[in-house]
């Protein structure tokens, strides 16, 4: 089996390149709207829609990385604090298993570069599911 | 914690860690919870930083 990681960080000189693949719960918030919370990685995000906070989710996360590497941080303080245990349960008890996959490069030596888009940003809706069988042959 | 465009804010901890965290209006309790989360026990995080003057 191939082992999948999470998140990837390459470094070459004052190139860094960030790759990352979360498991991103997505439920109604409390009072209206919706809330992204990332499982891997305690991060949140709000919206008056999925997408809206699916949109926040990535672009804050990805804003995060940047900045955390500018300040020459360590990507391990993604890590501080942990997603609530209900979190998890949610996800994996629900009809929708969103995840999120993006990837940054920072650029330290050029400043024009830091300001590229993202090479790659997308969130993955469940895939639909095969039908099961309905009867063995 | 400083205005980052588009109701982004960065904010900075302890260690100089920071987490760049949309915070649109109107707040709701879940960015609250998770900002408590991460932030409220190492600075004595204060409610009153997420209003924002109109």
């Amino acid at each position: 089996m191939k082992k999948q990681m999470f998140m990837t960080h390459a470094k070459q000189g004052d190139r860094h390149a960030v790759a990352a693949h979360l498991r991103v719960l997505i439920v109604p918030a409390a009072k209206g709207g919706f809330v992204a919370q990332g499982l891997e990685v305690d991060y949140v995000a709000t919206g008056a829609t999925v997408e809206d906070a699916q949109h926040r989710f990535a672009e804050g996360f990805l804003r995060t990385v940047r900045s955390i590497i500018r300040r020459d941080s360590r990507l391990d303080s993604l890590f501080k604090s942990k997603a609530p245990r209900g979190a998890w349960a949610a996800y994996m008890e629900g009809d929708r298993q969103d995840t999120l996959t993006c990837g940054a490069v920072v650029d330290l030596s050029d400043d024009v570069a830091s300001r590229m888009p993202f090479q790659a940003l997308e969130f993955c809706l469940p895939r639909d599911r095969a039908p099961l069988p309905t009867a063995c042959a | 914690m400083t205005p980052d465009g588009d109701d982004f804010y960065e904010l900075i901890d302890f260690d100089g860690d920071a987490v760049i965290v949309a915070i649109p209006q109107p707040v709701l309790s879940e960015t609250i919870a998770f900002l408590y989360r991460r932030f409220g026990e190492l600075h004595g995080f204060e409610i009153t930083a997420l209003v924002r003057k109109h």
